[in-house]
């Protein structure tokens, strides 16, 4: 069967963990003999692409992947909040009947929404993948501008409440609505943690099932040091130094824990947040423990991990299952984490790791200190690491799902032929 | 000539005319020092020969030098003028009161090896509260972002920064820019490409950094000679500035969380305004007049009544807050979120599939021999299996040398050891089967690995639900580093025998005349994945020690049994091979099935011998690599249509040429190269393409069914080291299929070959 993967961007600009996903998901269905090509939004430049009425589209080819990239001419300025573009659905359909889709894979909506939409009129079947929380909260995050992680936009009243102004109250309404009308023709909603399933299907979302991220277990470097109580201890953070991610939180604990005998190495690209950043290198003030790593590729993160002994993710909003933590824990390298979102559905405290009250410096200063204090723990933590599923994995039960609601032979466009989940 | 009424120069001067011999960085740090030392009394620890000492007599109010031994100018015109002193000492126990000097140097290291920490002590004892200590590092350390390297005139010291922070908290550093002026750094770890787009002359390794710190920021307004100001406050130490930078924003973070404070309590008293008017409101008095009139003695609490009652005022809630279609959600989706679990619809449609369960007993088998690092993670999924009560699992070890053994135990195997020498497909399996407890027995190998936590329950399950069924196969998918041939292997295997989809299979009534893919479709068990009714297999079980899987299947299936294919449930498993590999296998496949089943009647025997053969698919193999080798001058590098018709026509223009086979032999794939070498040296063999017109029609359709394989996937590009690695694998295994099938017929009608036969055969089949 043949594949559309509809994601908000792609490789080769960026390469973070959604689209990694997209990546692993669409060179392994190839293997298994499926066709495959991805449909994104070429957020970054209009380099390579070609006219098409009011829109910009080019093709190029990423490790064998097929890709069509889609640009407005002009950036519309709420191009990260609509949910559905007029001009853009027009032109995902004739895209859609162009490639001779069979099913239509979202993996992420933002920029490229249009195609759900797109692909029922088609009465091509639908299949999202839910990577964080934007058909609920247009920041995606779902944290308010207080800081509180939200669980629902209650209609759109809680936003216009909690993070915008009264004024967009009807804009919100109208995007939820927008959203609403399609979403109960999607034949499947996907989660990969049961936390963030829970959080759909408490705002009405239909069966959300449950397919894990899978690794591609061929980047994977088991460490395999070995600890006693004397063994020196490095932490690592890897995630995008931003706020919600908690940089800052890691810092003053891994400061005021002040164990001799532990580094903290923090690797991640700066840039994202640049007044962030130094004020969180600042807050280190020199401290020869603490280092900044910068950027990392991420065909280094398999050496990275081999280099630390434990990594903490000290996020501040409702991690779902980043891809940082699988890897760390395939590569063996036990993990602290807030006890928010998914992150404690793969740590479990004590057994595979600890987990701490998210934002909780102290808290997480006292794990901290655990550790340093007995090394040793660390080899019956990495006993107790769950590997992670696999690429394969991943693919084989979204092959599943795709056949349970497709059946080859059925031409597009024909009635019925769209099978819902029900 | 100097200018004698300017001081610095005078300085520059004298510094030059001692000659001293220390190079230029000693003149520079002496002159930097005379920019800030007007009216100041220094200290000069470590002065060596006093030269720069007595420089700085010019512009200071009193320098003292700080030596172990009298210093000895190197110049009679040096002589030092009444402000500056020399003193025999040691800089870590200094012979002065605290709080005496304006500027303490340290630019040599000769006095204080072992004891930067105590000589910075006593600097910090001596030195003024507003006085500024200067020492030198080297300029690459801070361009490299070392701040944690040795202090250069210390070899035992430890992280420089460190130890003059914990006395002196705010340093600055200043290196020298191309034209003799100073420029500042950044002092703290940087980017590299940040620290030296801020120093205009990249340092060399023996530029030196100047370090000025002190116990407070001071202002240092005399500095006219430097090249460019840093931004802001160019008089503030880095460190104060970031200080203060950090003060701000968390001043800023503070003021907009009091505004949101406010807001919040702003929009709580006025909800409470609100509320208080509500209960004011007539309708609200009225609504509870209804309420405790009527509706709590009618309606009392915990009774059905009361239930609905309180369902309707949460329906008319919800329609309010979201509408109708939230209220039809509610009605319909909720009641369907409560039924369903995950992946109820993913096998059949039966709503309680996801909780079905195997209560009864598993045998899982498998057969092991060093089974490396992934064996651990196979154990560990089988045991995190779910939807399986009982899973024993028996390794039956043929000598391992690794941690095999150890790893099974560790896991709570029933592990069986037998030598590698008694080592059979079938025999070894049986004899494992034997120590089985299981209701249910299924077998795998070593380095498949089950997909989903399922994986097992889909695979026994069809046995658990229909007692027709006395035998399961699941199928193979391959590894996310299986190259581009393993990937077309097993999706090519599954078309031919139409694994496509979940499926239960029984033997047709007259299944006598089938064919071996006909027999394949039906009963292509295998053993890498597969399961039985343990009181079956004990009757049936594994009579051959090749292609033991699908005889068993053969057997059950015309016996009356049925077997199930379970398409949604899969195991991780593929091998990255040679293309001789694939000419041995596809041999030892063809021959054996061959012997095992009818032919299918298209084959025509041809009566020649093993090395005539043989000597034909070399011919053709020769063919095969001219064919690639034109195709690659053409530079198509894509698996077209084109390409494949390109080689079909080259090979047959070969083949129309008068007889090859004296042409010069060409190198071609490695592995297959080396085969032929060795079946030569065994078995001289000869012949021509021209005969082995049956091997190219097999092999045209193998490249055709690689085409359409290519085109389903896209066709997209591709490595051409790959597809040509492929294309060779391809001609591999369809040499290695005829060739099986014609040697099989040789055996069996007792031809005259039969010592060059069996002496081909054992070649071919070795370690197979």
């Amino acid at each position: 069967m043949k594949i559309l993967f509809a994601v908000h961007q792609f490789f080769p600009h960026h390469y973070t963990g959604t689209e990694r996903v997209v990546l692993n998901l669409c060179r392994q269905l190839q293997r298994m003999g499926h066709d495959v090509i991805v449909l994104t939004y070429a957020i970054d430049s209009a380099e390579g692409l070609y006219p098409r009425g009011a829109f910009l589209v080019g093709k190029y080819s990423f490790q064998g992947i097929p890709v069509i990239a889609v640009r407005h001419r002009e950036l519309p300025e709420d191009l990260d909040f609509i949910f559905r573009d007029e001009g853009m659905q027009a032109l995902l359909e004739s895209i859609i009947e162009d490639e001779r889709v069979d099913i239509i894979h979202v993996c992420h909506p933002m920029r490229v929404g249009s195609i759900i939409p797109a692909a029922i009129s088609r009465s091509l079947p639908v299949v999202v993948t839910l990577t964080d929380f934007w058909l609920l909260c247009p920041k995606f995050i779902a944290v308010t501008r207080g800081g509180i992680p939200c669980d629902g936009p209650r209609g759109g009243q809680r936003c216009s409440v909690e993070c915008y102004e009264p004024s967009w109250k009807y804009r919100l309404r109208e995007r939820l609505q927008e959203i609403d009308r399609v979403k109960n023709q999607v034949s499947a909603f996907v989660s990969p943690t049961e936390f963030l399933k829970r959080i759909f299907e408490g705002n009405r979302y239909r069966s959300v099932y449950r397919i894990p991220f899978g690794l591609d277990y061929q980047d994977i470097r088991i460490q395999e040091k070995k600890y006693n109580d004397d063994s020196a201890v490095v932490f690592g953070y890897l995630s995008t130094p931003v706020r919600h991610k908690g940089a800052h939180v890691l810092i003053d604990a891994f400061l005021r824990a002040d164990m001799p005998n532990t580094n903290l190495k923090l690797f991640g690209d700066g840039s994202a947040d640049r007044e962030y950043y130094e004020n969180v290198k600042s807050t280190s003030r020199g401290n020869p423990r603490v280092e900044f790593c910068g950027r990392y590729r991420h065909e280094d993160l398999p050496s990275i991990l081999g280099s630390l002994d434990v990594v903490v993710i000290p996020s501040l909003w409702w991690e779902n299952s980043p891809l940082v933590l699988l890897t760390a824990l395939a590569c063996g390298v036990p993990a602290v984490v807030s006890d928010l979102g998914g992150l404690t559905e793969s740590v479990q405290d004590g057994v595979n790791g600890y987990s701490f009250k998210a934002g909780d410096i102290d808290a997480l200063a006292t794990v901290i200190r655990t550790i340093a204090s007995s090394p040793s723990r660390l080899q019956e933590l990495r006993a107790g690491i769950t590997y992670p599923a696999r690429i394969e994995e991943e693919a084989v039960l979204y092959e599943k799902l795709y056949q349970d609601i497709w059946r080859p032979g059925e031409t597009p466009g024909k009635a019925g032929r769209r099978r819902r989940i029900p | 000539m100097p200018d004698p009424t300017n001081k610095r120069e005078l300085i520059l001067f004298s510094l030059k005319s001692c000659e001293a011999g220390e190079g230029t960085a000693y003149v520079k740090e002496y002159f930097f020092t005379s920019l800030i030392a007007d009216g100041r009394s220094i200290l000069d620890l470590g002065c060596g020969n006093g030269c720069g000492t007595v420089a700085l007599g010019e512009v200071a109010q009193s320098v003292t030098g700080i030596t172990r031994e009298k210093p000895s100018f190197p110049d009679d015109r040096v002589e030092p003028s009444p402000n500056v002193t020399f003193l025999a000492g040691d800089p870590r126990a200094l012979p002065f009161p605290e709080k005496k000097w304006d500027i303490v140097l340290l630019f040599s290291g000769e006095s204080i090896k072992g004891s930067f920490d105590t000589v910075l002590a006593e600097v910090s004892r001596v030195l003024k509260d507003d006085g500024i200590f200067i020492t030198t590092v080297q300029a690459m350390d801070i361009a490299l972002g070392k701040p944690g390297g040795k202090y250069p005139l210390s070899e035992d010291s430890p992280s420089w920064r460190a130890s003059i922070e914990r006395v002196f908290p705010c340093i600055v550093g200043f290196s020298q820019t191309g034209d003799g002026g100073y420029g500042m750094v950044p002092l703290f770890p940087a980017e590299m490409g940040e620290v030296l787009e801020n120093i205009p002359d990249k340092p060399g390794p023996d530029t030196p950094c100047l370090i000025v710190a002190a116990r407070r920021p001071v202002t240092l307004p005399w500095l006219e000679g430097i090249t460019w100001a840093a931004a802001g406050r160019s008089d503030q130490p880095v460190l104060e500035r970031e200080q203060e930078k950090r003060i701000a924003f968390l001043e800023s973070v503070i003021e907009q969380r009091d505004l949101e404070v406010q807001v919040a309590r702003e929009r709580n008293e006025k909800l409470k305004e609100e509320v208080v008017e509500m209960k004011r409101s007539v309708l609200w008095r009225c609504a509870m007049t209804y309420h405790t009139a009527i509706v709590e003695p009618l309606l009392g609490h915990a009774t059905r009544r009361r239930r609905w009652y309180d369902a309707g005022l949460s329906g008319l809630r919800l329609v309010s807050n979201e509408g109708v279609s939230g209220l039809l959600w509610h009605v319909r989706g909720g009641g369907a979120r409560k039924r369903h679990g995950s992946f109820s619809r993913l096998f059949d449609r039966s709503a309680d599939r996801s909780t079905r369960s195997i209560r009864e007993r598993i045998s899982l088998i498998i057969p092991t021999k060093n089974a490396g690092y992934e064996f651990r993670y196979l154990l560990r999924k089988i045991r995190t299996q779910k939807g399986v009560s009982d899973v024993e699992i028996i390794v039956i070890d043929s000598g391992s040398s690794d941690e095999t053994v150890a790893i099974a135990r560790s896991f709570d195997c029933h592990v069986i050891e037998i030598s590698p020498g008694q080592f059979h497909h079938g025999g070894t399996r049986n004899a494992a089967a034997s120590h089985a407890t299981g209701e249910y027995i299924s077998f795998t190998v070593q380095d498949a690995l089950p997909c989903g936590e399922f994986w097992l329950r889909d695979l026994v399950l069809p046995l658990a639900e229909d007692n027709s069924v006395s035998a399961a196969t699941a199928r193979q998918v391959p590894r996310s580093d299986a190259d581009l041939f393993a990937c077309f292997n097993i999706w090519a295997n599954y078309q031919a025998i139409d694994f496509l989809r979940d499926k239960v299979v029984s033997a047709p009534p007259d299944c006598s005349s089938l064919s071996l893919m006909q027999w394949r479709k039906l009963a292509q068990i295998d053993d890498v994945c597969s399961a039985f009714r343990a009181r079956i297999f004990s009757e049936f079980r594994f009579l051959t020690d090749y292609a033991e899987d699908l005889d068993i299947g053969v057997r059950l299936l015309k016996a009356g049994h049925k077997v199930a294919f379970v398409h949604s449930s899969a195991v991780i498993h593929s091998h990255n091979r040679t293309a001789a590999y694939f000419f041995r296998r596809s041999y030892a496949d063809s021959f054996t099935l061959s012997t095992v089943f009818p032919h299918d009647g298209s084959f025509i025997p041809e009566n020649r011998s093993p090395e005539e053969i043989l000597g034909g698919i070399f011919s053709l193999y020769q063919t095969f690599n001219a064919a690639v080798k034109m195709v690659k001058e053409q530079s198509i590098t894509e698996l077209s249509e084109e390409m494949t018709q390109q080689i079909k026509f080259l090979m047959k223009s070969e083949l129309a040429r008068p007889d090859t086979a004296d042409d010069a032999i060409s190198p071609g794939e490695p592995s297959m190269d080396s085969l032929f070498y060795q079946l030569q040296e065994r078995l001289p063999f000869r012949g021509s393409a021209h005969q082995d017109t049956r091997l190219l029609r097999l092999f045209f359709n193998n490249l055709d069914t690689f085409r359409d394989f290519r085109k389903r996937c896209g066709n997209p590009p591709q490595d051409p080291v790959e597809i040509e690695a492929a294309l060779y694998k391809l001609f591999a295994a369809a040499s290695g299929i005829s060739l099986g099938g014609y040697l099989a017929l040789l055996k069996e009608g007792n031809s005259v070959h039969t010592t060059s036969l069996e002496t081909l055969h054992a070649s071919l089949t070795e370690g197979i």
